[in-house]
């Protein structure tokens, strides 16, 4: 029977959503192939039994067993350099065919150096569809947008490891308890030496369900109106490198750009935004909306839905229409 | 060593608007920096570039060693094209094992592909560690450096020991490369302001090792259509809606 392994990282002792929803990927997938969905959880210690405990969640989530290991080192923020000996072990003792991880900066950190070491394939961020034959066909884009890349699963004869984005996937279902695998890590690397820490004050751009961009066509100005249309939507506001240029430093700490901040939401609102290669680069969101007063500006060829206007009075009229929707 | 790659056309053939994506700037601008830094030390750090890719990517080797670089390598073979992520980091690894190189740089995430796997797999093969997402690389104690990465809700200072592979998301610009004029005295100077050749052979890796990789890239397509004009705000909202967004 064929393994699926969901990487399940922790933030503080509960699982992080999108971790849970990659989960329900797997439980999808595995129902689909007749495979074991496993949650592998490299944790500390083992974890304490409870009402509502880990490895209920997990259970109840989609695994159909979780697989625990521990080590200290493991208490440390996931990286290759700390965690790549538990996912090898796991790997080792289950060999997969399918490695599922939310993409976070651990998962980038972990998942394309597992792929090598499994010989494997990676894609990261793809949009993932099964047929009714139970096949799966893995899509991404590349070239800012402009192009996709289709890989089907049958084709391979490899494992695959998958970043798959958060907020696209419902959770899974499954029963109240789990058969529970505990593993001792063959390896733990040293890791890295921590001097110091400081909390980023932009870190919910990384999980917000709806973004709202601020273009260098909105001037000074991009922050707050991003910010103002991001609250009406329930969700977080960035800017492009362009953008941020023009403005404040505020402005420098929620650059949306390849070389600065990726994001992931259901939905991208762009507004006055041309869409440059290295901002489209940082954005995989589902669905893009642009906002523009030029019709010709790029950002339209990648966009779903588009409105030619000025982003400004757009903005507005957008929350007015929100506000009428409640 | 930095491991450079000139941005690739589109799959219909459009050339890419810059040599390097932002990434890669920020890995060759590291490096050099690093150079400086080490230099000012009173140590010695020569700033090797290597790209694994065909003719074009000299363009990206001629610009990192009009930037500074000292030395530029290549590595093509046929048989790599097509390749994916797995076999580009196979030979890039041993060519830097080739060099004797402590410290490796290479972009965090191109712009094309955006997959950000070539440097974990490079480190892999090499046997060392990898940190990707490295920002503001600076020099520490005892030929170790300090990067800060984002992780979580927070930003760590790291420590991170020779050798290792950095997969860099932000560092500062490489120097503007100076006139053509300058540029060619240079060249006529030193006969490593040319790209050289590697062979695979070289490297001990054989053509058949590779040709396997081909089929995992994905077949390309161009995302085709545009964006839905809508006629109104209230349009948008109502359509997101129905989309189930909001």
């Amino acid at each position: 029977m064929a393994n699926i392994l969901v990487y399940i990282e922790l933030a503080g002792d509960r699982p992080l959503p999108a971790s849970l929803e990659a989960l329900g990927v797997g439980r999808r997938i595995a129902t689909r192939l007749g495979a074991t969905n496993y949650a592998l959880l490299p944790c500390a210690s083992r974890p304490s039994y409870g009402d509502d405990d880990i490895i209920t969640v997990l259970s109840r989530s989609g695994a159909d067993k979780v697989v625990l290991v521990t080590h200290p080192k493991l208490a440390e923020a996931p990286l290759h350099a700390s965690h790549g000996g538990a996912i090898a072990t796991a790997c080792g003792a289950l060999p997969p065919t399918l490695v599922l991880f939310a993409s976070t900066p651990g998962a980038r950190d972990l998942a394309p150096r597992l792929a090598a070491q499994l010989a494997g394939v990676y894609m990261a961020e793809p949009g993932l569809a099964l047929g009714p034959d139970g096949s799966l066909t893995l899509t991404r884009t590349t070239h800012g947008g402009h192009w996709t890349r289709t890989l089907r699963a049958d084709d391979l004869e490899r494992p695959a490891v998958l970043t798959l984005a958060p907020g696209r996937a419902p959770l899974g279902t499954g029963d109240e308890e789990s058969e529970v695998v505990v593993l001792s890590p063959t390896a733990v690397g040293e890791g890295f030496d921590e001097l110091g820490r400081e909390v980023d004050a932009a870190a919910p751009l990384g999980h917000a369900r709806v973004v709202v961009g601020g273009g260098a066509g909105l001037g000074a100005e991009a922050l707050g109106v991003a910010s103002d249309l991001a609250r009406a939507f329930g969700g977080e506001a960035g800017v492009t490198l362009a953008a941020a240029r023009k403005t404040s430093a505020a402005s420098a700490e929620r650059v949306i750009d390849a070389t600065e901040r990726r994001i992931a939401p259901r939905l991208y609102i762009a507004c006055a935004a041309s869409g440059s290669f290295s901002h489209l680069g940082a954005v995989g969101a589902e669905t893009v909306v642009a906002i523009n007063n030029d019709a010709q500006a790029p950002i339209f060829e990648i966009a779903r839905y588009g409105l030619v206007a000025d982003a400004r009075e757009a903005a507005a009229a957008i929350r007015a229409a929100l506000e009428k929707r409640d | 060593m930095a491991l450079l790659r000139r941005l690739r056309a589109s799959p219909d053939g459009a050339t890419a608007a810059s040599i390097l994506g932002p990434c890669e700037e920020a890995a060759l601008g590291t490096a050099l920096w690093l150079r400086a830094a080490v230099t000012q030390g009173g140590g010695k750090a020569p700033v090797e570039v290597l790209a694994v890719g065909p003719d074009q990517d000299d363009e990206a080797l001629a610009y990192a060693l009009a930037c500074g670089a000292d030395e530029a390598f290549r590595v093509w073979s046929p048989a790599l094209d097509g390749t994916d992520f797995y076999a580009t980091a196979q030979v890039l690894a041993a060519a830097v094992r080739l060099r004797g190189s402590t410290w490796v740089l290479c972009g965090d995430r191109s712009s094309d592909e955006a997959l950000g796997a070539t440097g974990p797999a490079v480190a892999e093969f090499l046997g060392v560690p990898h940190l990707s997402g490295a920002r503001h690389v600076h020099l520490a104690e005892e030929g170790a450096l300090l990067v800060r990465h984002r992780g979580g809700d927070v930003v760590r200072e790291l420590r991170v020991r020779p050798p290792a592979v950095l997969c860099v998301a932000e560092g500062p610009a490489p120097p503007r490369p100076p006139a053509p004029a300058a540029q060619a005295a240079k060249k006529r100077r030193s006969r490593k302001a040319s790209p050289q050749r590697l062979e695979l052979s070289a490297l001990g890796i054989m053509a058949e090792q590779l040709r396997h990789r081909q089929r995992f890239l994905g077949a390309a397509e161009p995302r085709g259509g545009s964006a839905e004009i809508l006629p109104s705000a209230q349009a948008l909202v109502d359509r997101l809606k129905s989309d189930g967004l909001i």
